[in-house]
């Protein structure tokens, strides 16, 4: 369970193409491995059992060819017995008519025989073919055979193979036979009297019927006698040499039927089939290396296509995987973007119909933000434009109305001249407040408002001020808001000058300091303390929007701000009876740049 | 193309032709048996009886070893030269092996000992270095123990102040020597007269000279080392009555001087079990091509007289199963 746990939490840190090919190779390969232990498993079951039944087939079918070879045998034998022996006086018909009958028998079956005959009782030959002077050394009656007929008259009796010994042959020619010799009855002058029949089998025929056989690569055939005694061997010299060893003694008493033994370090398929009436064994022999090397050979073969099946679907899984996961990554990738902020994410509209689906939902839904947010942004600068024009608007009216009432006075007082100034002032300070309905004008433009505004106010204030404008010729033509130091300049007179017993001085600079524009506003006025200069600058005086709250002041932070950004403003130095300083700090860009800059903004 | 589907192609294209291949393959091809070519070179034009069962051996080996044989000689049997030549030969011709019943002679030593040094060389029957020599595989029975015990059972048949004549002839091949030299080495122990004969190579003037060395009264006893002379001394004494007194002892194994020893015209053969010395020869120089390690073998052997000829042990060295 832990581990499940692991492997669960493991996957879940992991990418859902690395989830879904790791689950769907690991099921295929579960499956491609489980199939391949199947078959194989089969394939080992069945190429043992083919083994075994074609060992059975193979020796059923030798056993048949060797019953028939035998029974041939044993006809021979009973043909020699009952038509020739039993119907032969061999003392009144003659040895003749017999050695003649069984030459004919001879001739009829040459190929398996080598030599057929006839002997008494106590050894003596009567009748051979197709040799019949014995060699001098022979004693037939001192023969394995011969006393095996004698010792169990009423059986049929087959040797081991051994050199036929008893004729003499003057081609020099050995030959290996099988002896079949029974016990007969003969009849002599009307005496009945034993004898024995022999028939020597060439053993070439038993070698024909044994050799040659299919038991796999390596497997052989051999044949033994009750005994264990070898009667015939793919390898027979060589074990009578001692050259090649085999199992034959320990075999002949196995049970007819498949059997394992290990013999030498070998672990064989025996497989015996006994051979009816001698009691021979034939002893199937097929290497069990034989047999599994068969199916490990399509074992081997199994498995290489599985592992080929294996390579295929892995490349397959994540060829799939890649394909159902990357819309999805996709998709992933354009919501992160979505996070960001960046509503103008495309989000691409791959994959299946489910998420298709989703993206097609997600767009649809960023757009739909899109739209809200754009309309937010319209309406928010629509708002901060409505607020423009009302700080702009808030400094107009009253203005108007103390410069129109000073030019009706004096026009009362008949100063005419006084009067056409005034006016002709008023004119460009309407002009440059108008500026084409531009919020951004220059540094100089905006100078020359501040100097018609101080003009005005130096006749309505009956000059009882001086004032001076500087500015570097480099700033001259740097970007301001417009009448943003138009309400500074009339702080300076309202705060500073008005209530002076001696003459105000005013002063305005404009001037670079590092990559700022300052323009500054100095009076000589009776100065703020700091508490004063404190509420000032936090706004605590707004609220009653009465004159010296500082809400002119505050006007023109917030346009600046609102223009510029946060970085930039005004900022105020006074001492009492000593005068204050009010410093606008402005970015230092033109005019274009600073349109660009605002474009959005106002 | 990005680098994955790359990857992904080039995996499904291996898995094609691996496919391919697998199932252009049949799996019961898949390991296939080298044949080898192995060379016997033998004494004389043409294999003797004898040498037959050893080819017959080496026949049986070859089917069983997948060992393609070809048997060559170079014509003469004490050809040392000859020999060298073949030897040279059979390399060229690519031999993966080389088995060789050599003449015990100092250049055919150095080489075999060139070639053995390159392909695996049996030497077979007869040897050309020291028995103990363990350079040059040798497959052989230990021919002088069959001598001395061929001299032992000469010496039971022997009457008093009897004396011996060997045949002294292909002495040039070690197998013959050694026989000769452990019959000589019994004779020698017991003080029996020995008499040293060559009967040279010719096969007409041969048996002239075994008829006239039996016309010999003093002749009782001969001794001969191989089979075409066991053959020619007993040929000369079948067609001569009068020699049916003399013994002829030796050895070699054919149907004929087993045919000899059964109708009491020669006494005692000793014979090795020449089969196994030909299957053996080859099945060697396969494990040393494999790189097996290769067993000393034991080559079985035995004298024989008339009467023991179809022992069931003298049966089965005698009479080969040929298969």
């Amino acid at each position: 369970m832990r581990l499940w746990e692991k492997v669960k939490k493991s996957l879940r840190r992991r990418s859902l193409q690395f989830t879904l090919s790791l689950t769907f190779t690991a099921v295929s390969v579960a499956v491609v491995i489980v199939v391949a232990m199947g078959y194989s498993r089969r394939f080992v079951d069945s190429a043992e059992k083919m083994a075994i039944n074609n060992n059975k087939n193979v020796l059923n079918q030798m056993n048949q060819n060797l019953n028939n070879y035998l029974h041939n045998m044993m006809s021979i034998s009973n043909t020699m017995y009952y038509s020739i022996i039993k119907n032969t006086d061999i003392e009144k018909d003659g040895i003749q008519k017999a050695a003649d009958q069984m030459k004919l028998l001879y001739d009829a079956n040459a190929s398996s025989l080598v030599s057929i005959a006839i002997f008494s009782d106590d050894g003596k030959i009567i009748a051979a073919q197709p040799l019949s002077r014995l060699k001098l050394n022979a004693e037939p009656s001192s023969e394995e055979w011969f006393i095996r007929a004698n010792q169990k008259i009423e059986n049929l009796h087959f040797s081991t193979p051994h050199v036929e010994n008893l004729f003499v042959n003057s081609d020099n020619i050995y030959h290996w036979v099988v002896s079949l010799s029974r016990s007969v009855e003969m009849t002599k002058d009307g005496t009945i009297i034993h004898g024995v029949v022999l028939v020597n089998m060439n053993f070439t025929g038993i070698e024909q019927i044994c050799k040659n056989v299919d038991l796999g690569k390596s497997g052989y055939v051999y044949l033994v006698d009750q005994s264990g005694e070898l009667i015939y061997h793919p390898n027979q010299q060589m074990i009578y040499a001692g050259v090649i060893r085999e199992n034959h003694k320990k075999a002949s008493s196995y049970s007819e039927g498949s059997h394992i033994e290990v013999f030498e370090g070998q672990e064989r398929q025996i497989t015996v089939k006994t051979v009816g009436y001698t009691g021979w064994k034939l002893i199937g022999v097929s290497p069990t290396e034989d047999i599994t090397s068969v199916y490990t050979q399509n074992s081997q073969f199994l498995w290489f296509v599985a592992i080929f099946a294996i390579l295929t679907l892995i490349a397959v899984n994540a060829f799939v995987s890649s394909r159902v996961a990357n819309p999805i990554k996709q998709l992933e990738r354009s919501v992160r973007e979505l996070e960001r902020n960046n509503l103008y994410a495309t989000i691409p509209q791959n994959g299946t119909y489910e998420i298709r689906h989703l993206a097609k939902t997600l767009q649809s839904m960023a757009d739909n933000m899109r739209g809200l947010m754009d309309d937010i942004v319209v309406e928010q600068e629509s708002k901060r434009k409505s607020e423009m024009d009302a700080l702009q608007s808030q400094i107009n009216p009253h203005f108007l109305y103390n410069t129109l009432d000073s030019i009706v006075w004096m026009i009362e007082n008949e100063r005419y001249d006084g009067a056409i100034t005034m006016v002709t002032a008023l004119a460009r300070l309407f002009r440059i407040s108008l500026s084409k309905g531009k919020n951004i004008i220059t540094v100089e433009q905006e100078l020359q408002h501040v100097e018609n505004y101080l003009i005005i106010q130096k006749v309505r204030y009956k000059n009882k001020f001086v004032y001076e404008i500087e500015a570097e010729d480099g700033v001259l033509q740097c970007a301001v808001i417009k009448l943003s130091i138009q309400p500074l300049v009339e702080n300076s007179i309202y705060h500073g000058l008005e209530f002076m017993d001696g003459d105000g001085e005013i002063n305005i600079r404009a001037y670079q300091r590092q990559d700022s524009l300052i323009i500054e506003v100095e009076d000589n006025g009776p100065g703020m303390t700091e508490e004063q200069v404190e509420a000032l600058v936090s706004g605590a005086g707004q609220k009653n929007r009465k004159r010296g709250s500082g809400i002119g002041f505050h006007n023109v932070e917030e346009r600046i701000q609102l223009c510029f950004g946060d970085e930039y403003g005004l900022e105020v130095e006074s001492e009492p009876d000593e005068g204050t300083v009010v410093r606008a700090r402005l970015p230092l860009i033109s005019v274009e740049e600073a349109e660009k800059r605002g474009e959005g903004r106002l | 193309m990005t680098l994955k589907k790359k990857i992904i192609i080039l995996i499904l294209s291996a898995c094609g032709v691996a496919g391919i291949v697998i199932f252009s393959t049949n799996p019961q091809q898949i390991k296939g048996e080298e044949v080898y070519q192995i060379s016997y070179i033998h004494r004389g034009e043409i294999p003797e009886e004898s040498q037959q069962v050893i080819l017959q051996g080496m026949e049986q080996a070859s089917n069983a070893f997948n060992v393609e044989l070809t048997a060559v000689n170079s014509g003469n049997r004490a050809d040392a030269n000859g020999q060298k030549m073949l030897l040279e030969k059979e390399v060229e011709n690519g031999a993966d092996a080389i088995l060789i019943e050599g003449i015990d002679d100092d250049g055919v030593r150095a080489e075999l000992e060139k070639i053995n040094a390159v392909i695996p060389v049996v030497e077979v029957n007869s040897r050309t270095g020291d028995k103990e020599d363990n350079k040059i595989i040798q497959i052989h029975a230990d021919d002088y123990v069959i001598g001395q015990e061929l001299g032992e059972a000469i010496l039971k048949r022997l009457g008093p102040e009897e004396s011996v004549i060997l045949i002294k002839s292909g002495t040039e091949y070690s197998d013959v020597a050694e026989r000769y030299l452990g019959v000589k080495e019994i004779m020698d122990a017991s003080a029996v007269p020995v008499e040293e004969v060559d009967a040279g190579t010719d096969e007409v003037s041969r048996t002239l000279m075994f008829t006239n060395l039996m016309a010999n009264q003093s002749t009782r006893h001969i001794v001969a080392f191989s089979s075409p002379e066991m053959e020619a001394l007993g040929k000369a004494k079948q067609e001569n009555p009068d020699f049916k007194d003399i013994s002829i002892y030796g050895t070699g194994n054919t149907n004929q001087i087993i045919n000899y020893l059964e109708s009491g015209i020669i006494q005692v053969i000793g014979v090795s079990n020449d089969y196994s010395i030909g299957y053996l020869s080859v099945r060697n120089a396969v494990m040393k091509l494999n790189g097996e390690e290769i067993e000393k073998n034991q080559i079985k052997y035995s004298i024989i007289d008339a009467s023991q000829i179809y022992k069931k042990e003298n049966q089965r060295l005698l009479f080969p199963f040929v298969q």
